[in-house]
């Protein structure tokens, strides 16, 4: 199909992928604070941020240590105790992922996002489960909506900048749609430019799956059990290539 | 630790024919900074233990890490589990031919000192221009002990240090440079630190661009290159990926033109100064500095015992960690310098019109036998016409093919360096840049 802009219906999986890497590492605090400027990196966002829209009102991000998944803690490695953390409410940047250190920095509390590998690893902010919030779509409903466009249900190849503004993602299995309905298969790649990406989000489904992952980060470096996922999603004018 | 070696195959040898134990006691050590400020200062000890096992055909391996009643504990479990793994067609009997000579020293770390360079590396990077630098010192000492259940052990004892400073201006500009060394303080950690500020700075002013997807002359550095190489290296050379078709190579492939007569690719497990390096691997087998490219011809896979035995060729000495008793993998990718001018200035006249990509991260692949993969730049990107920069770039990737990365080079620089950082899959001797004439870059 011709490079160009595309309204595109997302999977779950992609939901997942998206929400990780894009939304989740970017709103961790170390990393907005330049702590893992040498290794895993800043992020596009700034303590400024806070509060200030960055995605359509139909976008919810959350991610919850307290969901019984693989990404599943009550206590974090600091004794603080889990609750879920609202990264993006209705569009608008809401919470970073903090440990002590760091909400100290910005004179806040921690949000028990203090995470180690191993016993003697420093504990770090990182994600635990890590979803987009379900809508009031059903998924096929939202394929039924779209006139012309491209269904993707899993990826591959996937990438991202160190400030996680920049992605790209290949389809592995996806889809032509037209009048709504699922045509011939279709290979190629997802950019994604990250706050204009979520921007774009008009349509949320019901479907909510969670994936699991060992997510990666710190020096020596950490892997820790998460998930990630969401529901079905569209979002409109995505380049694809 | 030559203790738990022993211990474990007195524990072992009754429960399997064969047994193989490589146990390895690292002292860590590790100064991060952030902001130009030390975020952590860090010392610690880790032990891991390979163990192989054999019982008649049945073959286990496997790796752990903890305390010794941990890795005891863990080994017997998989003793036991012997009886249900299935016949090994890769299956030899253990023949382990000894180390080569090696060096044997480490020196003590002093954290003193230590700080002493970062603060210095801070300080040379501020000079150059740099608003703050972000980085790592880290060094580790380590001993390492083989032992079977043929009455076998061996011996020996390395250091590794990797040093890393990234200088940024402003939020958008950044350079990093790392380098890798065996003693701590022969880094030249302070050059780094003006070297990445210097490279950060050529991007300042430049109005900036977005790339079309599509073919451009690309001059890349040595981290960039030694990273790709990396991955090449351990994808299509290792001879179990050859002979189970993972690789693009089959063994009739040996001999051939695979890639430009200008590229030489060696892995350096001998060279005593390379880290990485060892005097024996998993197996008990000496290493090589193994030829995989010499001028363009593909020379040799990486083997231990189980691949060379299926090619009836003998092992090169690559059973390097506990995966390499089933699958061999490099320890020092050394790419051989050229003729090109290791001066950045110098080799953006001889690119003319083109990119240059500093480093890069994040490597994924489509399909590992063809090669497909694209790779996230990283720190400035220059756009470069009439061999200076013009703009700067964001959000670029080498979305391409080994095989490109093989025959494409045009030329290297004169000079070569050792380098490592966190996300290089492996230490490199890399030439300190490379002219590609032609390679596929995506937004």
């Amino acid at each position: 199909m011709k490079p160009g802009l595309y309204d595109v219906v997302f999977s779950p999986e992609l939901a997942g992928i998206f929400v990780h890497e894009s939304v989740g590492h970017p709103f961790e605090l170390d990393r907005i604070m330049g702590r893992e400027g040498a290794e895993a990196g800043e992020s596009y966002m700034s303590l400024e941020d806070l509060g200030k829209r960055i995605a359509s009102e139909h976008v919810t991000i959350i991610d919850d240590p307290t969901i019984e998944a693989y990404g599943f803690y009550l206590v974090d490695e600091e004794g603080v105790p889990a609750r879920p953390r609202r990264l993006i409410d209705r569009g608008v940047a809401s919470e970073f992922l903090s440990n002590r250190e760091y909400a100290a920095y910005v004179g806040r509390l921690s949000n028990a996002a203090a995470r180690a590998s191993e016993f003697d690893k420093e504990p770090i902010p990182r994600m635990s489960n890590t979803y987009l919030a379900p809508g009031d779509w059903d998924p096929e409903e939202i394929i039924r909506d779209t006139r012309r466009g491209i269904y993707v249900a899993s990826y591959t190849e996937w990438n991202i900048d160190d400030r996680r503004e920049y992605g790209r993602y290949g389809i592995l299995e996806g889809y032509v749609i037209e009048d709504g309905e699922l045509k011939e298969p279709v290979l190629g790649f997802i950019e994604a430019e990250s706050r204009a990406f979520w921007s774009s989000v008009d349509a949320v489904g019901k479907d909510l799956k969670l994936y699991i992952g060992t997510c990666g980060k710190g020096n020596p470096s950490q892997g820790v059990p998460v998930t990630f996922g969401g529901p079905t999603f569209r979002a409109r004018g995505i380049r694809v290539v | 630790m030559s203790w738990l070696a022993e211990s474990l195959i007195r524990l072992l040898r009754g429960k399997a024919g064969e047994a193989a134990v490589v146990v390895r006691e690292s002292e860590e050590y590790l100064i991060r900074f952030a902001n130009d400020e030390v975020t952590v200062a860090d010392s610690w000890r880790s032990y891991e233990a390979g163990v192989y096992l054999a019982k008649g055909r049945r073959v286990a391996v496997a790796g752990f890490s903890g305390s010794s009643e941990d890795i005891l504990r863990q080994a017997l479990s998989l003793a036991e589990a012997l009886d249900k793994y299935p016949e090994d067609p890769y299956y030899v009997p253990l023949s382990p031919k000894g180390p080569r000579p090696f060096p044997n020293a480490a020196r003590p770390f002093d954290l003193n000192k230590a700080l002493d360079l970062v603060w210095e590396a801070i300080q040379a990077a501020r000079a150059e221009g740099a608003e703050r630098s972000a980085g790592a010192l880290s060094y580790a000492v380590r001993s390492t002990h083989y032992a079977d259940s043929l009455g076998n052990s061996m011996s020996y004892k390395d250091s590794a240090a990797v040093g890393v400073i990234r200088a940024f201006i402003g939020r958008d500009l950044a350079a990093t440079w790392a380098a890798a060394s065996r003693d701590y303080l022969s880094l030249g950690l302070k050059e780094a630190g003006a070297r990445a500020a210097s490279i950060a700075g050529a991007a300042k002013g430049l109005p900036l661009t977005r790339l079309e997807n599509g073919n451009y002359r690309v001059l890349m550095s040595g981290l960039v290159l030694g990273h790709l190489m990396g991955y090449v290296i351990s994808a299509w050379s290792s001879a179990l990926n050859v002979l189970t078709g993972v690789s693009k190579y089959g063994p009739n492939d040996l001999g051939s033109e695979a890639a430009s007569s200008l590229l030489t690719v060696y892995d350096l497990s001998l060279k005593e100064d390379r880290v990485g390096s060892a005097p024996f691997d998993y197996e008990g087998n000496p290493t090589n500095d193994t030829p995989v490219f010499e001028k363009g011809v593909l020379k040799s896979f990486l083997h231990n015992n189980r691949t060379a035995a299926k090619l009836g060729v003998s092992s090169t000495g690559n059973a390097a960690g506990p995966g390499g008793w089933t699958s061999p993998a490099p320890r020092h990718i050394g790419v051989a310098p050229g003729d090109m001018a290791s001066d950045l200035d110098d080799a953006l006249k001889e690119l003319g019109k083109g990119v240059y990509i500093h480093n890069n991260w994040y490597t994924r692949f489509q399909n590992i036998r063809e090669g497909v993969f694209s790779t996230v730049g990283r720190d400035v990107i220059l756009v470069v016409e009439g061999g200076a920069p013009k703009y700067r770039a964001r959000g670029v990737r080498i979305a391409e093919r080994f095989d490109s990365l093989l025959r494409g080079v045009e030329a290297l620089s004169k000079s070569a360096e050792q380098i490592h950082w966190w996300d290089m899959p492996y230490p490199a001797t890399a030439p300190a840049l490379a002219l590609y004439g032609s390679l596929a870059l995506a937004y």
